[in-house]
């Protein structure tokens, strides 16, 4: 059963600079819900593909909502894009505090067991289960389960902890706020807001690394003594402008098993995840002109996030007072709104009802209905697809960030063709390559073998 | 996506703070560094290596339950042996 985990088995060839990238993962393992009512759906899906569950049961509610032509009020939405973010935070503090500095720092990790990081990445996993129950992880109440029936909505206002204590947005808002301020005293060591106003070039990131005591700060000051800021730099676009409408003709086509393995975008591979997001902050924008893709270029994409999902965070529990008002104006309305139109947001962090191609799946397009869910994961965008008939899950595709970046031509393979094409020892490629994997961040566990 | 299989613990090293967990009846050593109070008989959810989080041994079988059902219909396609190969599918 193990082997159903999966793992990338990833070759470089030194010589020839030739990369191979290959998946055991079971992309079809959604198959697993067809049948089942969505109601059943909603609930296993976070469990079975738990590392971003989070993303996922954000994606999952959308998709089956939009199916059913409902659409979750705007305080839930909220709420689960800010549970998203922390997630996002989570994720990024354990590549940062934990993964990186194994492979740019091997020697100090080594010589210091356990890693000297761990009591902060223990804190931050803590702090993240303490968050998930103080916004209603398994309750009825929980934001990220979409509610079709029944008398409660699963507005915020209305979360009941594990203890059966009725909480309040202040309380989320104020949790919230708390787990934010673990990117100040983990990662930037300053206001994330001020941070990302203050760091906007390559020499205000230089001046934040000589001074920063921080983790991410010292892997920053090490990538620019050892030469490795352009490491892995490759011309694979960011994934943009990706379309609902797109996404369903390829999804309900004959071939849609094909496009959730390798998935590619206008005749090419694309990058998803935090380097494609972040590139429009100023500090990213001037790396991407003077280095390209490669690993410093990276490491402040992950801290740019890092940043606003911490300033989002800390401004929501800001706003909650606003927050209380909104709360109080839903749970006049408990009802799910029916969804008004197909609509994609532009932070892509909400669902979006497809044009739905019933013809090309196969289905009756009087009893089938298709919802189309999205989600921005930590490691990139997360698209879900479902096709309900009959009150039941007929068919269900999930398109995971790891598909697009470990696609055998995508960002990984020409990110480590290019690393072997510089010249290095076969020593040294194999830690630079394990570097620029741990860099694009795959969700699974993965074999290096160098030649 | 990956797939997040529980996991039990069949033993605890608190010196080390490592454990060694049942995968699908594959012994194999875990970090407990990232959670608080696992005790022998726990299920956890695992990744590269660390325990990430507990679960219940209801939720444990529920998800277990699901991931034997994906087996048996990757068995019937005939994937199982070598998994889905993502060239080969191209």
């Amino acid at each position: 059963m193990s082997e159903l985990s999966g793992h990338l088995a990833i070759k470089v060839e030194a010589a020839s600079a030739a990369v191979t990238i290959r998946s055991s993962r079971v992309l079809a393992a959604t198959r697993v819900f067809a049948g089942k009512p969505p109601d059943e759906v909603v609930r296993q899906l976070p469990m079975l593909f738990s590392l971003c569950g989070t993303a996922q049961a954000a994606a999952c509610a959308d998709a089956c909502e939009r199916a059913l032509g409902l659409t979750a009020e705007e305080p839930v939405r909220r709420r689960r894009q800010q549970l998203v973010q922390a997630e996002t935070i989570k994720e990024h503090l354990w590549r940062l505090l934990l993964d990186w500095p194994k492979v740019v720092a091997p020697t100090v990790v080594q010589a210091a067991r356990p890693s000297p990081a761990m009591p902060a990445m223990a804190q931050v996993m803590q702090r993240f289960v303490s968050l998930r129950q103080t916004v209603g992880e398994g309750t009825d109440a929980d934001p990220l389960r979409p509610r079709w029936s029944g008398p409660a909505p699963s507005i915020p206002d209305a979360v009941l902890p594990a203890s059966g204590r009725r909480d309040t947005p202040d309380q989320a808002a104020a949790a919230f706020c708390d787990f934010a301020g673990l990117v100040r005293e983990y990662a930037l060591q300053s206001d994330p807001a001020d941070w990302l106003a203050a760091v906007d070039s390559t020499d205000a990131l230089m001046r934040w690394a000589e001074d920063a005591p921080t983790t991410p700060a010292q892997l920053l000051r090490t990538l620019m003594a050892e030469g490795l800021a352009d490491c892995g730099a490759n011309p694979v676009p960011r994934l943009a402008g990706i379309s609902i409408d797109g996404l369903e003709q390829r999804l309900a086509c004959p071939d849609a098993e094909a496009f959730v393995a390798a998935p590619q975008w206008q005749g090419g591979c694309r990058e998803t995840g935090p380097l494609s997001r972040a590139a429009s902050h100023p500090l990213v924008v001037a790396l991407l002109a003077d280095l390209g893709n490669g690993l410093l270029t990276r490491l402040a994409a992950l801290l740019v996030e890092l940043g606003w999902a911490a300033s989002s965070l800390q401004s929501a529990a800001g706003d909650s007072a606003d927050a209380t008002r909104a709360f109080k104006a839903a749970e006049s309305d408990r009802a799910l709104a029916p969804a008004p139109e197909p609509i994609m947001e532009p932070a892509a962090t909400s669902g979006a009802s497809a044009g739905l191609a019933f013809s090309a799946a196969g289905l009756d397009p009087d009893a089938a209905e298709v919802g189309i869910g999205l989600s921005e994961a930590a490691r990139g965008l997360l698209v879900h697809r479902v096709v309900i008939a009959d009150a039941l899950v007929q068919r269900y595709q999930v398109v995971a960030p790891t598909e697009w970046n470990f696609h055998p031509e995508g960002v990984v393979a020409q990110g480590l063709a290019a690393i072997a094409r510089s010249g290095v020892s076969i020593a040294e490629l194999e830690r630079l390559a394990h570097l620029y994997i741990t860099a694009v961040d795959p969700c699974v566990e993965y074999q290096l073998s160098v030649s | 996506m990956c797939l997040a299989i529980p996991a039990q613990i069949l033993e605890i090293d608190a010196e080390t703070d490592m454990a060694t967990v049942s995968l699908s009846g594959v012994r194999r050593p875990v970090s407990l560094a990232l959670i608080d109070d696992a005790e022998v008989g726990d299920y956890v959810l695992v990744h590269v290596g660390y325990a990430l989080n507990r679960i219940s041994a209801e939720e444990a079988e529920r998800t277990l339950a699901m991931i034997r059902e994906i087996g048996e219909l990757e068995q019937d396609e005939g994937m199982a042996q070598a998994g889905l190969d993502v060239e080969g599918n191209r």
